[in-house]
């Protein structure tokens, strides 16, 4: 399907590249990505945060059949993460040599990488992936 | 209440188009009633993607154009993999309200047409694009970090996911409709292909087409109806995040587990009420999280409970007799109204080699994405 990544990138800029979602002024809990309303206290105000990229792995995947724009990473590891502001989030796992030491529990370092290609003509699209700090 | 069905044959059906196949699963539904399709008030199309899949976007209409039915209102129902089911739903909803009268809820897919690596970035956009599909997951890949959570905290294993296989492709060797009639052992469920660590190929159902389709009408006026008396007890829905990272836990889904709450208070029934499942076993952990979320098995068993043919055609609640979507193959809009299609044959006596013995419950459960949508209904044996 076509999709104006152009468009989208610039669009997502500020979570996809800089993890900045918001945070409730009232209660703090986090949102990422970003929230217009807090869904525990039901207000509107929340201010803009800029997360770490410091994390846990909750559980992770190695997929042999990736999706189309993914073929130059396969098979590739995935993984959902729990960054120390409490927040899960998916991505990539990056940097793995021993994948018997994807241990859920272990540390986890946000880093920016080149997420997918559209095509060998179209626009790469960046993001960040989770590197273990073993 | 359902008074007719209508199913065509899963699988790569070649040439044909979604519109021939809901025609023929509409003409077979209406052939068992005494009901003519001039007399259809209202059509209900669940269907995932005849954009992507057929070039074909605002599908609904030609419904009706394709029966000879121009002016009958017709809505497609999009829900990813429950669109079948909401479509049922709706169907029985707009029954129930008392606004039409005999309504006809119809699921369809063509998905062979393109090449799959295009089918499986079809139905990843399901998934939450922004955040998931762009990061890479599949549904696979989903589903397989579910099937390691219930791993590490359960101990459900390959052996246990494969047993769900198994049983499916047994149970599809009498269904003639099915896309598999082959049987399958442990051992090469287990030894195939790798698709996402710690699934399998067989721990996947395939790509499929085909359609099923129910005609809906007032059970109170039951007597004008000739054809099947199958009651709708209860529906019911559920929506969880888009997302699965954002909830706390991989080892099953809060939509299943709220839906079949509903559905079972709605009915005043309990589980052990219910004689058999049709479930969404679009992967084998998702049958054994299914049969567990919506209260059968004690949380953490469904894997054992399969491997010991608790769940199969001759144990003491039968899952997925018609094969699932693992065997019976998974039309994606078709699916939900095939699920429906399964328990109305059940229930009226007409599953043939399959049929279940003494069954007066029978109960689904229909999924979309990674659960966000769960649909779940009660159907009972009629008079």
């Amino acid at each position: 399907m076509s999709r104006n990544l152009v468009a989208e990138n610039w669009r997502l800029e500020r979570s996809r590249y800089l993890l900045v979602g918001n945070k409730c002024t009232e209660c703090e809990k986090y949102y990422f990505p970003n929230v217009q309303i807090c869904t525990d206290c039901n207000i509107s105000k929340l201010d803009e945060y800029v997360f770490s990229g410091k994390g846990k792995l909750i559980e992770w995947t190695k997929i042999y059949e990736v999706a189309k724009g993914f073929e130059l990473f396969a098979p590739l590891y995935y993984g959902i993460i729990e960054l120390e502001e409490g927040v899960r989030v998916a991505a990539q796992i990056t940097e793995v040599t021993d994948d018997t030491k994807l241990i859920p529990g272990i540390k986890t370092q946000m880093v920016f990488r080149k997420l997918f290609e559209d095509g060998s003509q179209g626009v790469l699209t960046y993001g960040f992936k989770a590197e273990p700090q073993i | 209440m359902i008074a007719g069905y209508g199913h065509t044959k899963f699988g790569d059906l070649g040439r044909v188009t979604s519109r021939e196949l809901v025609v023929a699963a509409t003409i077979e539904a209406l052939e068992m009633t005494n009901l003519n399709r001039n007399q259809i008030d209202s059509i209900y199309l669940g269907m995932l993607s005849p954009d992507i899949f057929e070039h074909q976007m605002h599908a609904a209409p030609g419904i009706p154009d394709y029966l000879g039915l121009n002016h009958t209102p017709s809505t497609r129902i999009e829900a990813a993999c429950a669109s079948g089911g909401l479509s049922v739903l709706h169907g029985i909803m707009a029954v129930a309200s008392g606004f039409h009268d005999v309504v006809l809820s119809v699921g369809a897919e063509k998905m062979t047409n393109l090449p799959t690596s295009h089918t499986t970035e079809a139905l990843a956009m399901c998934a939450d694009d922004i955040y998931e599909v762009a990061s890479g997951i599949t549904f696979p890949g989903a589903f397989a970090m579910m099937a390691r959570a219930h791993e590490h905290k359960y101990g459900t294993n390959a052996e246990m996911r494969a047993s769900v296989a198994v049983k499916n492709h047994k149970h599809a060797l009498d269904n003639e409709l099915a896309q598999f009639r082959k049987e399958l052992t442990i051992e090469k469920a287990m030894n195939s292909l790798m698709i996402a660590d710690p699934l399998t190929l067989y721990d996947c159902s395939p790509i499929t087409d085909g359609a099923a389709a129910v005609i809906i009408v007032p059970w109170e006026d039951r007597a004008d109806y000739e054809g099947i008396r199958v009651k709708v007890k209860s529906f019911s829905q559920a929506s969880d995040t888009m997302s699965l990272h954002d909830r706390n836990d991989l080892t099953g889904f809060m939509t299943t587990k709220v839906a079949a709450r509903k559905a079972f208070d709605r009915a005043s029934l309990q589980p052990k009420d219910i004689d058999f499942l049709e479930v969404h076993d679009c992967f084998t952990i998702a049958e054994i999280m299914a049969i567990e979320d919506m209260g059968f098995f004690e949380k953490g068993k469904g894997g054992q409970v399969t491997l010991d043919g608790e769940t199969a055609r001759d144990g003491h609640l039968p899952v997925n007799a018609s094969g699932g979507l693992k065997a019976k193959g998974h039309p994606i809009g078709a699916t939900g109204v095939s699920q429906i299609v399964e328990v109305a044959k059940q229930l009226s006596g007409n599953a043939e080699s399959r049929q279940l013995n003494d069954v007066q419950y029978g109960m689904t459960q229909n999924l979309g994405g990674s659960g966000s949508t769960i649909v779940c209904h009660i159907l009972e044996r009629g008079d």
